[in-house]
C-alpha cells in the first residue's frame, strides 16, 4: 500500500508561440488506501494529470512522491489496450515479471475471478468489449497493485455491465488494499466508487474543489438518493465553473 | 459448395491462363508462341540435361543474398526513419534518389565500376531495392499505435520486451508485404541484371536464346520464373503471413 503526494504539479505545452499550460500548480495527496476519484469537463487536465502520476508524463513541473518508491503501479485504460496478437493468458503473463510469468495457477485464479475461465486461449477480437475491459481488469489486479490508476474504465461499455464492473473493481481493490485514483466524466460513478472525490474544471486544470465521501458509508446503492444529491451538488460546482470561464473550443 | 468454392474458383481462374496462352498460340502460329505443351517438354528437356537447375540456382543465389541484405538494412533504416525525424530528414534525399533512379542505370554502372561480375550484380541489385524496403517499413513504423506502447510503460516493461511484444508485431505486417513485393521484384530485376552482364542465370539464358530466336527456349525459362516465384510467394511468403497473423479477425468473422 502507498500514498501519492503532488506538489505544485503543472504542465505545459509547447505551441507556436510560446506554451499551452494544461495544469495550474496541484497540490493534492491520495492517502494509502484511499479510492479517490477525480471528476471534470473534458479538456480539463484529469487524463493529463493521471498520466503525470502513472509516469508516463515525465515532463511536468513540481514532484511527485510515492510513500513507497517501491509501489507497484498498475493502469487500466478507456480501451482494454489488450495486444490482440496475444491469447487472454499471454496478455496477463505480460504485465507479470520473471518467474511469476510461469505460474499458470495465478493466471487461471484471475482469469476465474473475472469470469472468463474458459476464455485463456481466446485472441482479444474472439472477446466482447465487455469481457475484453474484464481481461483489462484482470490484467491491472494480477500484479498486486499498490497504487491502480484508471482512466475512465467504464465509459465504453453498456450501462449494465458497466454497474456490475464497478461492483467487482471496487471489491477487488479494497480486497488487495490498493490506493486507487479513478478519472471519470461521470459524477454519480464518482460518488458511488470514491472515499473522496476531486471536481477539476478550468483550462488550464485546476482543482475546483475537493468532497470528503466518507459519511456515504460502504457498501453503496446505487439508487440511493444521497448518492445523487452529492452528484448534483458535484455537477452544481462544475457549472458554475464553467459559467465563471470564457467559452473555450 | 461453401468450402470448395475457393479451390475450384482458383482452378477456374488458372484454367482460363492456359486457354489463353493455347489460344494466343494457335492464333499467331507455334513458331511465334509456342503452346503449354512444347513449352513444358523444353523445360524437361533442359532438365534432363541439368541446364535448368545450373542457371535457376545461379540465379536464386543472387536473388536470396540481395534480398535477405536489402530486407536487413532496410527494416533497420526504416524503422530509424520512422523513429526519429532527424534520421528521416537526413536519408530522404537518398530514398528518393534509390526510387528514382532508372535501375538500368544502376546495373551498368555496377558494372562498369566493379566489373562484369556476381559482386556487381548482387549490389546493383540490393541498392534497387533497398528503397523500397525503406520506405515501406518507415511507414509501417510511424503507424504504430502508441496506446499499446503507453501500456506497456505503465506497466514498466524493459524496453527490449516493448520492442519485442509491442512494437515487431504491429510491424510485421509491413515487414511480410515488404518481403512479398521485394521478393517478387527482386525475380524481375536479377534478370536485367542477368541479361546485361552474366554468363549464367535465367536472365542470360533468355538472353542466349534470343539470339538463336527459339522462342520455346526463352518462354521454358520465362515460365520455370514465374511458376518458382508464384511457389515461393503462395507456400512460403502466403504461409509465413498465415502464421504470424493467425491472430487477427478473419474478414468478415464474427467476434
Amino acid at each position: 500500500m502507498s500514498g501519492l503526494r503532488l506538489v505544485r504539479v503543472t504542465r505545459d505545452y509547447p505551441v507556436r508561440d510560446g506554451v499551452r499550460p494544461a495544469l495550474q500548480p496541484i497540490d493534492l495527496t491520495v492517502r494509502p488506501g484511499e479510492f479517490l476519484c477525480i471528476i471534470g469537463p473534458s479538456g480539463c487536465g484529469k487524463t493529463t494529470l493521471l498520466n503525470v502520476m502513472a509516469g508516463l508524463d515525465r515532463q511536468h513541473g513540481g514532484s511527485l512522491t510515492r510513500d513507497n518508491p517501491d509501489a507497484v503501479t498498475s493502469c487500466m485504460f478507456q480501451e482494454s489496450r489488450l495486444l490482440p496478437w496475444l491469447n487472454v493468458r499471454d496478455n496477463l503473463a505480460f504485465v507479470l515479471d520473471g518467474p511469476l510469468r510461469a505460474q499458470g495457477d495465478l493466471i487461471d485464479e484471475w482469469l476465474q475471478r473475472v469470469g472468463l475461465e474458459g476464455h485463456g486461449r481466446d485472441y482479444p477480437h474472439q472477446l466482447s468489449v465487455g469481457m475484453q475491459q474484464r481481461v483489462a481488469v484482470a490484467r491491472a489486479m494480477i500484479v498486486r497493485p499498490d497504487i491502480l490508476l484508471m482512466d475512465e474504465p467504464f465509459s465504453a461499455l453498456d450501462e449494465l455491465t458497466a454497474l456490475k464492473m464497478r461492483t467487482e473493481v471496487l471489491e477487488l481493490c479494497d480486497e488487495l488494499g490498493a490506493t486507487v485514483v479513478l478519472v471519470t466524466h461521470n459524477p454519480l460513478e464518482a460518488v458511488y466508487l470514491a472515499d473522496r472525490l476531486v471536481v477539476m474544471s478550468g483550462q488550464p486544470g485546476g482543482i475546483l474543489q475537493t468532497m470528503d465521501l466518507g459519511h456515504l458509508g460502504r457498501p453503496r446503492d446505487p439508487d440511493d438518493p444521497e448518492l445523487w444529491r452529492v452528484s448534483r451538488s458535484a455537477v452544481s460546482a462544475l457549472t458554475e465553473a464553467a459559467a465563471r470561464q470564457p467559452a473555450s473550443g | 459448395m461453401g468450402r470448395l468454392a475457393s479451390p475450384l474458383f482458383r482452378l477456374a481462374g488458372l484454367l482460363t491462363l492456359v486457354l489463353a496462352w493455347l489460344a494466343l498460340s494457335r492464333l499467331v502460329g507455334t513458331q511465334m508462341v509456342p503452346g503449354p505443351v512444347a513449352t513444358f517438354g523444353f523445360i524437361i528437356r533442359e532438365f534432363e540435361r541439368g541446364a535448368l537447375q545450373l542457371h535457376l540456382a545461379a540465379t536464386m543465389y543472387r536473388v536470396l543474398i540481395a534480398f535477405a541484405v536489402a530486407m536487413g538494412l532496410g527494416v533497420l533504416t526504416g524503422m530509424l526513419m520512422g523513429l526519429h525525424r532527424r534520421v528521416d530528414e537526413l536519408l530522404e534525399a537518398w530514398v528518393i534518389a534509390g526510387l528514382s533512379i532508372p535501375r538500368l542505370v544502376l546495373f551498368v554502372a555496377a558494372y562498369l565500376v566493379l566489373g562484369l561480375n556476381d559482386r556487381a550484380a548482387i549490389l546493383a541489385l540490393m541498392i534497387s531495392l533497398l528503397p523500397t524496403v525503406i520506405v515501406q517499413v518507415r511507414e509501417g513504423t510511424r503507424a504504430v499505435d502508441g496506446k499499446l506502447v503507453e501500456m506497456a510503460v505503465a506497466f514498466r516493461r524493459s524496453r527490449l520486451e516493448i520492442w519485442h511484444r509491442v512494437i515487431l508485431p504491429q510491424l510485421m505486417p509491413y515487414i511480410i508485404g515488404t518481403a512479398r513485393t521485394t521478393l517478387s521484384l527482386a525475380w524481375k530485376m536479377v534478370i536485367l541484371a542477368e541479361l546485361t552482364g552474366r554468363t549464367s542465370g535465367v536472365g542470360y539464358q533468355i538472353s542466349f536464346y534470343f539470339q538463336m530466336f527459339n522462342m520455346p527456349g526463352i518462354l521454358a525459362y520465362g515460365v520455370t520464373m514465374m511458376i518458382l516465384l508464384a511457389v515461393v510467394d503462395l507456400v512460403l511468403m502466403g504461409g509465413l503471413q498465415r502464421w504470424a497473423f493467425r491472430w487477427r479477425k478473419p474478414v468478415g468473422g464474427v467476434a
